[in-house]
């Protein structure tokens, strides 16, 4: 409820979204929330995220920090944020910017039931592609090279 | 060993810190090395009086470097050398450095910066250090790491070396930074214009002939289209207000190191950057290499890189679309051959007129070409007699590079002088004026003069001609089997995506394209091709010495070689007869005896040769000939073996001119005085390459100055002992656990009292990382995981991976199983993103985030790892230092991890217990890499196979019943099987 005239909410365009009384600052799915934090924010309110993060209890399974770098000098606040959520079981992800940042929420919604297929080992049957990929293991072998040695070795 | 030299080690030898020696290209490094480690050496047994000892550390010698160095120490016989790689037991490398009595080791960094934190290297065994390119170390380097680590325990001497000026100024004071990180107070300069070494060289210079070959108009004009290409392109560049305009001209675009300009000034903005920008800068490369290989490709070779070219950048690039990239292709094109079309009547062509029908092309054809289309009339007749059917002609050009012919030309005036010289003073020269030594930039060119040499030019043309076309055949065959395809990857010009049914369907004309036809013309000369082969195959096969067919073609071609071998054959037996007491006298008759064999049975060669082409030539073979064949040995740059003292040439013919080189052959001369040598340059009229040449060498000029300035001003802090502090850590922000500790803890004391320590996988020992948490005072402990690259505690387990890592890993598939591994074993599993410091802090642009969720964006992948991994933590870091602080506060209220069970982890548990054998140093890293790679071979068998087999080739050949029994499954076994032996129809895609 705090989060009427949120700028971030307009950049979910591909999830829907509604405003409730919770606890955490996104609720995403049965089992997942989210909390946003800006690093500008942290720099003013250090305590911030770590009453946020007692606040949420055991809730849920998956606790993601969304964390806005919005400032240039990052390194220590990051840190803070980093240390904060690590020590409390939850999962950091940064954005850059408010799309991103709206991007992620969206994308762990809409995949919530996704399989993992696209990030684990899958066989391209495609000859070329597995051949490029191999070869490019080798340093200094680039696409170009690959296709001249396909082609003069057969 | 030229008195300058000896001046330069003598300098270096002064100061007990050790130095940094930076030495014009081309001067021998190598000897420089080899008697500082003798001085040094007899430094230490004079002084000690033969006990002091410890071993003499060389790190980062590349292959070549390490030979001459090591045959100069054996040479010696006062210093024992040993070459430690990286897959020698961690028992035997022991040995060997408690062994040494003065022995002089030569060793990977990573080996090294192990073994010394594992304490199977003690400091104190350390007599000095020796690092060969320095101008690579910076202060995260393993180089830097190790210095400071043997500098932390003792005072010894460290010398580094390096003989890239300009890379040594590239960046800001690079030169002091590096110095300071190696703990090294001076700087020694030499250039080429060093008075001293000005005067050595240049007491006896050698004769040098400069020769201006002027390149034929459709090369003239291949240039200047790519110089065109170049200049829109950085036009297009500058265009984008992003680059520093002043650095980013065409001269400076001639080089390798053009890109690291344009990369450090794009990098930290890079993903700010369009795609079009970054294709420009990758386009600049791309026109960089086809320049250069202007000069030193014969014209079908580059024409067919033109095709690959196309094929791989296709319509990404932007200078493909330009006008001048049609002007390129067009005239690579011409070089080879071209299109004539005989005004829409259909012309049967008599076997009598093909030459008339060649005189009527406006090609740019030579003064030699009369012979060789003499020569070559019947096999023209073959191709033409198939285009006809298709209403239009394939004339073909082949334009000889032109530097051949003067390469010809110069070998005989060689020979001449020589065999008159030969004749007055026979006595005392002939053993001298042996050898001449042609150098080219490449095996392959190598490879080809000799072709061009021992055989025709015209014959070697059309052999790369006819392998051409076949390739384009099969590519044609492969076409046909896959319809559905355009054919656009061998489309020439204009792509229209109709497919050519076959030949018939040009009998209208009209509304075909010139493509088209163009690729009709070329397949059919190539299936003629293809079946005059085959039946000259069959020829052979039924009747060995030489059907009708076989005899009639020998006739055709063989003439002009026939004379050609005959008048070398005979140069070469003149000469023989004179210089059989040196010592390739074997070899001299032997390739006497192989010259007059092919002269006999001329027929018979050419029987031999017609087949060559179909199938892939043997070039094993032409090695060993290229081998044999004295007086003119052929030399390739790139091999980096330093030949001059080996083979004492007399005459050098520099056919790729090379400034390294050219120091060299200074360096050599100057060294043999009395020895007459004569030098040819051969150079292209107005070339790129002439530019190149001389700008390589004004850069280093300029990189020397800079560097004389640079000394000047230098500040190295010392302390008061005179010795070298190295880098201080005041730059660094301070560690937020001091900060931190003042608040929370009372009064803040120190938070630990004993040290911190991390458990390191050995395979990270490639990345700064380990070298940053030690310069922050955490103890590294070096073993080999199974899971995970770094432990921090008992809980915590780090996989770590940069940017570059994470799209791979995604992509592969690689992150999920390791992940996936992680959680099961450690309760705090931590994956690590680490974005490099000069480069953004970012993935994309807010542009690039699209508008609608793809399943292939980055942020995509990483939320799927989340949602299915919630107890994974990932940590985002800066930079490599801020990594580092982020472990040392993670550790902190943690226990300190504990080897031995690391060590376990994750291990198949009948393996039983690792031993003290480092088990990830045996194997070659990227080889495993590779095979990870291959489809079928998993995480979970890569093990069982690396077992199996002993090397990528050995498993190239294990039956499928063998392999299945390795990988534990019938599928897997057959996939990788067929993978193997699968034909690669690359030029489609």
């Amino acid at each position: 409820t705090w989060q009427k005239g949120n700028p971030l909410l307009k950049h979910i365009r591909n999830a829907r979204w509604t405003f409730a009384d919770i606890v955490p600052d996104y609720v995403i799915g049965q089992s997942s929330c989210a909390l946003y934090i800006s690093l500008r924010y942290h720099l003013l309110h250090p305590d911030y995220l770590y009453y946020r993060i007692r606040e949420l209890q055991k809730n849920f399974k998956l606790r993601v920090i969304l964390c806005h770098i919005d400032i240039e000098d990052v390194v220590k606040p990051l840190h803070e944020v980093t240390r904060t959520s690590l020590l409390h079981d939850c999962t950091l992800l940064c954005g850059w910017s408010l799309e991103e940042c709206g991007r992620y929420l969206e994308t762990i919604k809409v995949f919530e039931n996704k399989p993992a297929d696209s990030i684990r080992e899958h066989t391209d049957n495609d000859y070329l592609s597995r051949f490029t990929h191999a070869l490019t293991s080798i340093r200094r072998v680039n696409r170009t090279d690959v296709i001249t040695l396909g082609s003069s070795f057969g | 060993m030229l008195p300058f030299e000896e001046q330069a080690v003598a300098d270096l030898l002064e100061d007990p810190n050790g130095g940094l020696l930076v030495v014009s290209s081309g001067i021998p490094l190598a000897s420089l090395a080899a008697t500082l480690l003798l001085h040094l050496h007899h430094q230490s047994t004079s002084s000690s009086g033969g006990g002091g000892g410890g071993c003499f550390l060389i790190l980062s010698a590349p292959d070549a470097l390490k030979d001459q160095i090591r045959r100069r120490l054996v040479e010696s016989q006062l210093l024992q050398v040993h070459d430690v790689a990286s897959d020698v037991p961690a028992a035997h490398r022991r040995a060997l450095y408690s062994s040494g009595e003065g022995a002089a080791l030569f060793l990977t960094p990573r080996v090294l910066a192990a073994d010394l934190l594992t304490a199977h290297l003690l400091p104190s065994r350390v007599q000095a250090l020796l690092l060969l390119a320095a101008h690579r170390s910076s202060d995260t380097s393993a180089d830097a790491f190790i210095a400071r680590l043997l500098r932390q325990h003792r005072l010894l001497p460290v010398y580094a070396f390096s003989d890239r000026p300009h890379a040594m100024v590239a960046g800001f004071a690079k030169a002091e930074r590096t110095m300071k990180s190696l703990y090294i107070r001076r700087l020694h300069l030499w250039p080429r214009f060093h008075v001293l070494a000005a005067a050595d060289l240049e007491r006896s210079p050698p004769e040098v002939v400069d020769v201006r070959v002027p390149m034929t108009h459709p090369m003239v004009g291949i240039q200047a289209a790519i110089l065109d290409a170049m200049d829109a392109c950085l036009k297009e560049l500058r265009r984008t207000y992003k680059v520093d305009v002043e650095d980013l001209t065409i001269d400076k675009g001639l080089f390798k190191s053009f890109d690291e300009i344009v990369r450090r000034q794009l990098d930290p903005i890079w993903h700010t950057l369009g795609k079009k920008t970054k294709q420009l800068v990758a386009d600049l490369r791309t026109l960089r290499k086809l320049l250069d290989y202007l000069g030193r490709y014969d014209a079908v070779t580059y024409l067919k890189y033109l095709d690959t070219l196309r094929v791989s950048e296709g319509v990404r690039s932007v200078w493909m679309l330009a006008e001048s990239s049609h002007k390129i292709f067009e005239l690579a094109k011409r070089r080879v051959y071209q299109i004539v079309r005989p005004d829409g009547t259909r012309v049967s062509i008599a076997k009598g007129t093909p030459t008339k029908k060649r005189k009527v092309t406006p090609s740019s054809s030579k003064k030699g070409k009369e012979t060789e289309n003499e020569d070559s009339a019947h096999n023209k007749d073959d191709a033409q007699k198939v285009n006809a059917e298709a209403s239009y002609l394939l004339v073909e050009v082949l334009e000889e590079a032109p530097k051949w012919k003067v390469l010809r030309e110069l070998l005989q005036e060689i020979a001449e002088e020589q065999r008159k010289g030969d004749g007055v003073v026979h006595e005392d020269e002939n053993n001298e004026c042996g050898i001449v030594l042609v150098a080219c930039k490449d095996e392959r060119s190598c490879l080809q003069l000799q072709e061009c040499i021992s055989r025709s030019p015209q014959q070697v043309m059309r052999e790369e001609w006819e392998k051409y076309l076949l390739g384009k055949a099969e590519l044609f065959g492969l076409h046909k089997k896959k319809k559905k395809r355009s054919q656009q990857p061998k489309g020439f010009g204009i792509l229209d995506g109709e497919f050519p049914t076959g030949s018939n369907e040009n009998e209208n004309a009209g509304p075909v394209s010139i493509s088209k036809l163009e690729t009709n013309a070329l397949l059919a000369a190539a299936s003629g091709i293809s079946n005059l082969t085959k039946e000259a195959d069959a020829k052979e096969d039924s009747v060995p010495s030489c059907g009708k067919k076989g005899s009639v073609k020998g006739k055709g071609k063989r003439v002009p070689k026939k004379t050609l071998t005959k008048r070398q054959a005979s140069k070469r037996k003149n000469r023989s007869t004179t210089e059989n007491d040196s010592c390739q006298g074997t070899d001299v008759e032997a390739s006497g005896k192989t010259d007059e064999q092919s002269d006999i049975n001329v027929s018979k060669v050419s029987a031999e040769d017609a087949p060559a082409p179909a199938s892939t030539p043997d070039n094993a073979e032409d090695l060993i000939d290229a081998k044999m064949l004295p007086p003119v040995q052929f030399y390739a740059l790139d091999s980096d073996q330093h030949v001059l003292d080996i083979w004492k040439p007399s005459v050098i013919i520099v056919y790729h001119p090379d400034m390294t080189f050219v120091r060299e052959i200074e360096v050599y001369k100057a060294e043999n005085p009395s020895k007459k040598l004569r030098v040819y340059f051969l150079f292209y009229e107005e070339s790129s390459e002439v530019q190149k040449f001389e700008s390589s060498i004004r850069r280093e000029n300029e990189a020397f100055e800079s560097l004389i300035r640079q000394k000047s001003l230098m500040m190295i802090p010392v302390d008061q002992s005179g010795r070298c502090i190295g880098p201080t850590p005041a730059n660094e922000p301070e560690p937020l656990l001091s900060q931190n500790s003042l608040t929370r803890k009372a009064g803040g004391r120190k938070p630990t009292g004993k040290d911190m320590q991390v458990i390191v996988d050995m395979r990270e020992f490639m990345s700064s990382l380990p070298n940053v948490l030690h310069q922050k005072g955490i103890r590294i402990i070096p073993v080999t995981l199974e899971v995970g690259d770094y432990v921090l505690s008992p809980l915590i387990c780090v996989e770590r991976k940069s940017i570059a890592d994470l799209y791979q890993s995604f992509a592969s598939g690689r992150l999920y199983n390791q992940v996936e591994t992680m959680i099961r074993y450690y309760k705090i599993p931590v994956l690590l993103i680490e974005f490099s410091q000069d480069k953004s802090f970012s993935f994309q642009s807010a542009s690039e985030v699209g508008d609608d969720v793809s399943p292939t964006n980055i942020i995509s992948k990483l939320s799927l790892l989340v949602l299915h991994f919630p107890r994974l933590r990932i940590v985002w870091s800066r930079s490599l230092h801020a990594t580092a602080d982020i472990f040392m506060s993670l550790k902190s209220n943690q226990d300190e991890p504990d080897e031995n069970k690391a060590m376990r982890v994750g291990v198949p548990s009948e393996d039983g217990v690792v031993e003290d054998d480092v088990r990830a140093e045996n194997y070659n890293t990227s080889a495993i890499e590779f095979l990870r790679r291959l489809p079928g071979v998993t995480d979970s068998n890569y093990r069982a196979v690396m077992d199996g087999c002993n090397s990528l080739a050995e498993l190239a050949l294990l039956p499928v019943e063998r392999l299945a029994e390795l990988m534990g499954s019938q599928k897997g076994a057959r996939t990788l099987k067929e993978f193997l032996d699968a034909k690669c129809p690359s030029m489609i895609s």
